[in-house]
Protein backbone atom coordinates (compact mmCIF):
# COMPACT_ATOMS: atom_id res chain seq x y z
CA UNK A 1 0.00 0.00 0.00
CA UNK A 2 2.90 2.34 0.75
CA UNK A 3 5.72 1.20 -1.51
CA UNK A 4 7.95 4.19 -0.81
CA UNK A 5 7.74 4.01 2.96
CA UNK A 6 10.99 2.06 3.51
CA UNK A 7 12.97 4.56 1.45
CA UNK A 8 11.33 7.47 3.23
CA UNK A 9 12.34 6.04 6.58
CA UNK A 10 15.96 6.62 5.57
CA UNK A 11 15.36 10.33 5.16
CA UNK A 12 16.11 11.34 8.78
CA UNK A 13 19.58 9.79 8.49
CA UNK A 14 20.18 11.52 5.18
CA UNK A 15 18.93 14.86 6.45
CA UNK A 16 20.84 14.63 9.72
CA UNK A 17 24.09 14.15 7.84
CA UNK A 18 23.19 16.97 5.48
CA UNK A 19 22.44 19.45 8.29
CA UNK A 20 25.65 18.64 10.14
CA UNK A 21 27.80 19.16 7.09
CA UNK A 22 25.91 22.28 6.03
CA UNK A 23 26.46 23.82 9.47
CA UNK A 24 30.17 23.06 9.28
CA UNK A 25 30.41 24.73 5.89
CA UNK A 26 28.50 27.80 7.05
CA UNK A 27 30.68 28.28 10.12
CA UNK A 28 33.69 29.26 8.02
CA UNK A 29 35.65 26.09 8.72
CA UNK A 30 34.68 24.49 5.45
CA UNK A 31 37.33 22.26 3.90
CA UNK A 32 38.67 23.03 0.40
CA UNK A 33 36.28 20.49 -1.07
CA UNK A 34 33.21 22.26 0.32
CA UNK A 35 31.61 22.74 -3.08
CA UNK A 36 32.00 19.07 -3.88
CA UNK A 37 30.38 18.26 -0.57
CA UNK A 38 27.58 20.67 -1.36
CA UNK A 39 26.97 18.95 -4.69
CA UNK A 40 26.42 15.66 -2.92
CA UNK A 41 24.17 17.23 -0.29
CA UNK A 42 22.21 19.09 -2.95
CA UNK A 43 21.70 15.92 -4.98
CA UNK A 44 20.48 14.10 -1.87
CA UNK A 45 18.11 16.95 -1.00
CA UNK A 46 16.64 17.00 -4.51
CA UNK A 47 16.15 13.25 -4.29
CA UNK A 48 14.53 13.60 -0.86
CA UNK A 49 12.17 16.31 -2.13
CA UNK A 50 11.13 14.09 -5.01
CA UNK A 51 10.62 11.18 -2.63
CA UNK A 52 8.28 13.33 -0.52
CA UNK A 53 6.37 14.22 -3.69
CA UNK A 54 5.93 10.57 -4.63
CA UNK A 55 5.02 9.54 -1.08
CA UNK A 56 2.51 12.38 -0.79
CA UNK A 57 0.89 11.29 -4.04
CA UNK A 58 0.62 7.76 -2.72
CA UNK A 59 -0.80 8.98 0.60
CA UNK A 60 -3.36 11.16 -1.17
CA UNK A 61 -4.45 8.37 -3.50
CA UNK A 62 -4.84 6.10 -0.47
CA UNK A 63 -6.87 8.84 1.28
CA UNK A 64 -4.41 8.99 4.18
CA UNK A 65 -4.26 12.75 3.65
CA UNK A 66 -6.87 15.14 2.29
CA UNK A 67 -6.77 17.18 -0.91
CA UNK A 68 -6.46 20.33 1.17
CA UNK A 69 -3.47 18.91 3.02
CA UNK A 70 -1.96 17.78 -0.27
CA UNK A 71 -2.30 21.30 -1.67
CA UNK A 72 -0.44 22.64 1.36
CA UNK A 73 2.28 20.04 0.83
CA UNK A 74 2.61 21.02 -2.83
CA UNK A 75 2.82 24.68 -1.88
CA UNK A 76 5.53 24.00 0.70
CA UNK A 77 7.40 21.76 -1.74
CA UNK A 78 7.31 24.58 -4.28
CA UNK A 79 9.10 26.78 -1.75
CA UNK A 80 11.53 23.93 -1.08
CA UNK A 81 12.28 23.66 -4.79
CA UNK A 82 12.82 27.41 -4.97
CA UNK A 83 15.24 27.22 -2.05
CA UNK A 84 17.08 24.32 -3.65
CA UNK A 85 17.32 26.22 -6.94
CA UNK A 86 18.66 29.26 -5.07
CA UNK A 87 21.17 27.08 -3.22
CA UNK A 88 22.36 25.55 -6.46
CA UNK A 89 22.64 28.95 -8.15
CA UNK A 90 24.65 30.30 -5.21
CA UNK A 91 26.96 27.30 -5.31
CA UNK A 92 27.61 27.83 -9.01
CA UNK A 93 29.08 31.27 -8.25
CA UNK A 94 30.97 30.06 -5.17
CA UNK A 95 28.72 31.68 -2.57
CA UNK A 96 29.06 29.00 0.09
CA UNK A 97 27.15 30.85 2.79
CA UNK A 98 24.10 31.45 0.62
CA UNK A 99 24.27 27.93 -0.80
CA UNK A 100 24.37 26.21 2.57
CA UNK A 101 21.80 28.59 4.06
CA UNK A 102 19.27 27.92 1.35
CA UNK A 103 20.03 24.21 1.45
CA UNK A 104 19.36 24.16 5.18
CA UNK A 105 16.15 26.15 4.63
CA UNK A 106 15.01 23.54 2.13
CA UNK A 107 15.82 20.62 4.41
CA UNK A 108 13.62 21.82 7.28
CA UNK A 109 10.23 21.31 5.59
CA UNK A 110 11.48 18.10 3.99
CA UNK A 111 12.36 16.71 7.42
CA UNK A 112 8.95 17.65 8.86
CA UNK A 113 7.07 16.19 5.90
CA UNK A 114 9.05 12.96 5.92
CA UNK A 115 8.34 12.60 9.62
CA UNK A 116 4.63 13.30 9.24
CA UNK A 117 4.18 11.08 6.21
CA UNK A 118 5.75 8.15 8.08
CA UNK A 119 3.40 8.52 11.05
CA UNK A 120 1.86 5.23 12.11
CA UNK A 121 -0.99 5.09 11.61
CA UNK A 122 -1.17 7.84 9.04
CA UNK A 123 -4.58 9.48 9.02
CA UNK A 124 -5.89 12.88 7.98
CA UNK A 125 -6.25 13.92 11.63
CA UNK A 126 -2.78 12.71 12.62
CA UNK A 127 -1.15 14.41 9.65
CA UNK A 128 -3.00 17.63 10.48
CA UNK A 129 -1.61 17.60 14.01
CA UNK A 130 1.86 16.61 12.89
CA UNK A 131 2.08 19.27 10.19
CA UNK A 132 1.18 22.19 12.46
CA UNK A 133 4.79 23.40 12.40
CA UNK A 134 5.11 22.96 8.64
CA UNK A 135 6.01 26.27 7.04
CA UNK A 136 7.39 27.13 3.59
CA UNK A 137 11.14 27.33 3.09
CA UNK A 138 12.40 30.90 3.22
CA UNK A 139 15.09 31.84 0.70
CA UNK A 140 17.94 33.81 2.23
CA UNK B 1 -13.50 14.80 -14.81
CA UNK B 2 -11.03 14.59 -17.68
CA UNK B 3 -11.12 18.35 -18.17
CA UNK B 4 -10.52 18.93 -14.46
CA UNK B 5 -7.52 16.62 -14.53
CA UNK B 6 -6.15 18.25 -17.65
CA UNK B 7 -6.65 21.68 -16.13
CA UNK B 8 -4.82 20.56 -12.99
CA UNK B 9 -1.84 19.27 -14.92
CA UNK B 10 -1.66 22.27 -17.23
CA UNK B 11 -2.11 24.66 -14.34
CA UNK B 12 0.79 22.97 -12.64
CA UNK B 13 2.96 23.10 -15.69
CA UNK B 14 2.56 26.40 -17.57
CA UNK B 15 5.42 25.53 -19.88
CA UNK B 16 3.55 22.48 -21.06
CA UNK B 17 0.56 24.71 -21.77
CA UNK B 18 2.83 26.91 -23.86
CA UNK B 19 3.77 23.88 -25.95
CA UNK B 20 0.09 23.03 -26.43
CA UNK B 21 -0.53 26.60 -27.56
CA UNK B 22 2.41 26.38 -29.93
CA UNK B 23 1.10 23.15 -31.41
CA UNK B 24 -2.40 24.55 -31.70
CA UNK B 25 -1.00 27.49 -33.66
CA UNK B 26 0.35 25.04 -36.21
CA UNK B 27 3.96 25.24 -35.16
CA UNK B 28 5.83 21.98 -34.77
CA UNK B 29 6.71 20.85 -31.25
CA UNK B 30 9.69 18.56 -31.08
CA UNK B 31 10.16 15.74 -28.61
CA UNK B 32 13.29 17.55 -27.42
CA UNK B 33 11.19 20.56 -26.40
CA UNK B 34 8.75 18.36 -24.51
CA UNK B 35 11.55 16.46 -22.79
CA UNK B 36 13.23 19.71 -21.82
CA UNK B 37 10.07 21.09 -20.23
CA UNK B 38 9.38 17.87 -18.37
CA UNK B 39 12.94 17.68 -17.06
CA UNK B 40 12.71 21.25 -15.77
CA UNK B 41 9.39 20.74 -14.08
CA UNK B 42 9.55 17.20 -12.81
CA UNK B 43 7.02 14.60 -13.79
CA UNK B 44 6.44 13.57 -10.17
CA UNK B 45 5.28 17.11 -9.38
CA UNK B 46 2.84 17.02 -12.28
CA UNK B 47 1.53 13.64 -11.14
CA UNK B 48 1.00 14.98 -7.61
CA UNK B 49 -0.82 18.05 -8.93
CA UNK B 50 -3.00 15.82 -11.08
CA UNK B 51 -3.78 13.60 -8.08
CA UNK B 52 -4.84 16.67 -6.11
CA UNK B 53 -7.05 17.81 -8.97
CA UNK B 54 -8.60 14.36 -9.13
CA UNK B 55 -9.22 14.27 -5.37
CA UNK B 56 -10.78 17.72 -5.44
CA UNK B 57 -12.98 16.79 -8.37
CA UNK B 58 -14.12 13.69 -6.50
CA UNK B 59 -14.87 15.78 -3.43
CA UNK B 60 -16.69 18.36 -5.52
CA UNK B 61 -14.49 21.15 -4.33
CA UNK B 62 -14.30 22.67 -7.78
CA UNK B 63 -10.77 23.95 -7.39
CA UNK B 64 -7.61 22.72 -9.03
CA UNK B 65 -4.09 22.46 -7.71
CA UNK B 66 -1.45 24.74 -9.13
CA UNK B 67 2.26 24.78 -8.65
CA UNK B 68 4.42 27.85 -9.04
CA UNK B 69 7.47 25.96 -10.22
Amino acid sequence: MRPFLPALLLLPLLLCDACTTATTAASGTAPPTALQTFDALYANAVQAEDLVLVTSTSALNSKFISATQAKKILSVLDSVKAALDAANAAAQVGSIGSATGNLAAALGPIAILSSCLTSKPLTIAIFETCAVKLTPAVIS
Amino acid sequence: MILVLLQGVLGAAPQLLALFTQAKAGQAVSTTQVAQVLSQYGIDRAVFAAAIAKAEAAAGMGQTATSSS
